[in-house]
């Protein structure tokens, strides 16, 4: 990253973090702190050591057709550092003047991608030794006849990096009556160790022109589903906490689907070593999901960052 | 039809029937693709869930394991040559690494890696030339086969089945489209095969059913055929989730 200690606007839908903690201090600071509309960055008081928190805010608190925002997060040696958005990321079905154009689907029902805009946000993170990055955002919420892409891509420096990345996303503004009526959620995540992807996994939901009820059918009876990635030494605990509560999981044969289902998979180098597991979550509500991820996925999560900051997180 | 051409089978063809015959040693049949986890969770439960099960697994499987296939596929190419091996090895294992990063449920990976590596013991039993042991007589498939096998063993290589499927029909010379609609048909025909076995749908009916895939798998393809791997999605995370279970069942007839 260059120009890390001007201070100079940078381009539209643009946003840069670095984060860094000097060693007579426990307190980190920022060394580069700035976005451009529609970005905006805050950042809360925080008193546990070693952690910082930034919120990532959008103008009008959502994004509409045509919005493209990156964001570039690095953190230093031994920094903690916290990114949260308040309340949902809410997105809008595209411009009332660019429905037409966004709705142009060709004969064989694949969007000409060119011709449509949609709504993108990137977020590239690079996590230092020593270092754990918490991505705790809010669920995104895609509205009717939304299109919405995102890529978030995590390079972890080496094997003393941590991560815990949640990526969720609900059926859309439920007050309304709104499920899965949204046009495109396509989101991806890329976990990266050194110069090796260790872990990828992207998610793409498309309504489809011939069948308006294709995601309704195929996603209900639940209504938010999350992804959850925890890698690193400074959460292992939490990490072996979730296997065991996995492996307590006994089926027995059900008529009806419960609540919660939920799946967690193992990230390892070698069978044996244990350093990461990702989780899978669908919930009949967002509440159930996120009492799950209060009571199992991020217990004790608190004790790294602190009462206060959980609770704003979740 | 005069009496020559009536002979005259297209090689392509043949091999197109014998890879679609059950009997291919395979192991395919300890698979039910999440089916039986989906059962016992209530989530497949009458002919429409299953249809629905159907529909939504094929074009899940279309966008997260063909893409590999397609690419995998394409690493020979008629211009290869014998000494492209060391290369042509290189860039599968790649393939078969990026997979592996994009499989997070160890009950897929499993499944994929015991049918990927059936895939290329059938290659090397069944089909290859390597009984002749004569060193010039091979092409480069059959090299990269047999090294690709062995770095298998040495756990260098997981040989996961979308990427040893695509490899193996371009050594056999069979063509893109073919081995795309090859590969989805064997997916659908396992899944109806397990239904058979765990007793929610009769032979015949399921035979029936295996007719509608045809659509499924078509409609599959036309939104899947171009997409490379590094562009590979899922786009069921219901499935996702409930595959990722399966090892949590109280019994169970299959392996994943």
């Amino acid at each position: 990253m260059t120009n890390l200690t001007t201070n100079s606007k940078p381009p539209p839908g643009h946003g840069q973090i670095v984060c860094h903690v000097s060693s007579s201090t426990t307190r980190p600071s920022f060394s580069t702190f700035r976005a451009s509309y529609p970005i905006k960055l805050l950042t809360p008081k925080v008193h546990s050591p070693y952690l910082a928190a930034a919120y990532i805010i959008t103008y009008g608190g959502g994004m509409v057709s045509g919005d493209s925002v990156s964001l570039s997060v690095e953190t230093h040696p031994n920094v903690n550092l916290m990114l949260l958005t308040q309340g949902s990321t809410k997105i809008y079905k595209q411009r009332p003047g660019k429905m037409f154009v966004n709705n142009n689907i060709s004969h064989n029902g694949e969007e000409e991608s060119k011709s449509s805009e949609g709504t993108r946000q990137k977020l590239n993170a690079f996590i230092d030794k020593n270092s754990l990055l918490l991505q705790l955002p809010e669920p995104t919420t895609c509205f009717r006849d939304a299109d919405f892409t995102q890529r978030q891509s995590f390079t972890l420096q080496d094997i003393t990096s941590s991560i815990i990345i949640l990526d969720w996303f609900t059926c859309g503004r439920m007050s309304r009556g709104e499920r899965w009526d949204f046009f495109k959620y396509d989101s991806g995540i890329d976990l990266i160790l050194g110069d090796k992807l260790i872990f990828r996994d992207v998610v793409l939901l498309k309504n489809d022109k011939q069948n308006n009820n294709i995601l309704k059918e195929r996603l209900e009876p639940y209504e938010c589903y999350a992804t959850l990635v925890l890698y690193g030494p400074k959460i292992i605990p939490l990490i072996h906490f979730i296997i065991e509560e996995f492996n307590k999981i006994v089926i027995g044969k059900l008529n009806k689907m419960p609540e919660l289902v939920w799946s967690a998979s193992i990230l390892s180098e070698k069978q044996d070593v244990i350093k990461g597991v990702v989780v899978k979550i669908a919930g009949v509500t967002t509440e159930v999901v996120r009492n799950f991820l209060i009571n199992v996925a991020l217990k004790d999560l608190e004790d790294i960052i602190g009462e206060n900051l959980f609770k704003r997180a979740l | 039809m005069n009496n020559s051409t009536l002979k005259n089978i297209n090689k392509e063809d043949w091999l197109l029937w014998q890879f679609a015959d059950s009997a291919l040693p395979t192991g395919g049949f300890v698979a039910s693709s999440g089916l039986e986890v989906a059962i016992q969770s209530g989530y497949v439960k009458d002919i429409n869930s299953l249809l629905l099960f159907l529909s939504s697994s094929i074009e899940n499987y279309a966008y997260s394991a063909l893409p590999f296939v397609t690419d995998s596929w394409k690493i020979i190419t008629s211009t290869s040559t014998n000494d492209d091996d060391t290369l042509i090895l290189e860039n599968i294992i790649k393939l078969d690494y990026l997979y592996e990063a994009c499989t997070s449920n160890v009950i897929t990976k499993r499944a994929s890696k015991a049918q990927g590596v059936a895939m290329l013991t059938l290659f090397s039993k069944s089909f290859s030339k390597e009984f002749s042991n004569d060193e010039e007589k091979r092409n480069v498939g059959d090299k990269v086969i047999d090294k690709l096998k062995f770095e298998v063993r040495k756990e260098n290589a997981f040989g996961h089945l979308p990427i040893t499927f695509g490899l193996v029909s371009k050594c056999l010379g069979v063509s893109l489209e073919h081995a795309q609609q090859l590969f989805l048909f064997f997916f659908s025909r396992a899944i109806l095969s397990a239904a058979v076995r765990l007793n929610i749908v009769g032979p015949y009916y399921a035979q029936r059913m295996l007719t509608e895939c045809q659509t499924y798998v078509e409609s599959s393809l036309e939104k899947t055929c171009n997409i490379k791997a590094n562009d590979a999605a899922q786009t069921s995370p219901i499935l996702d989730i409930l595959q990722g279970r399966h090892d949590k069942l109280y019994s169970r007839l299959f392996n994943s």
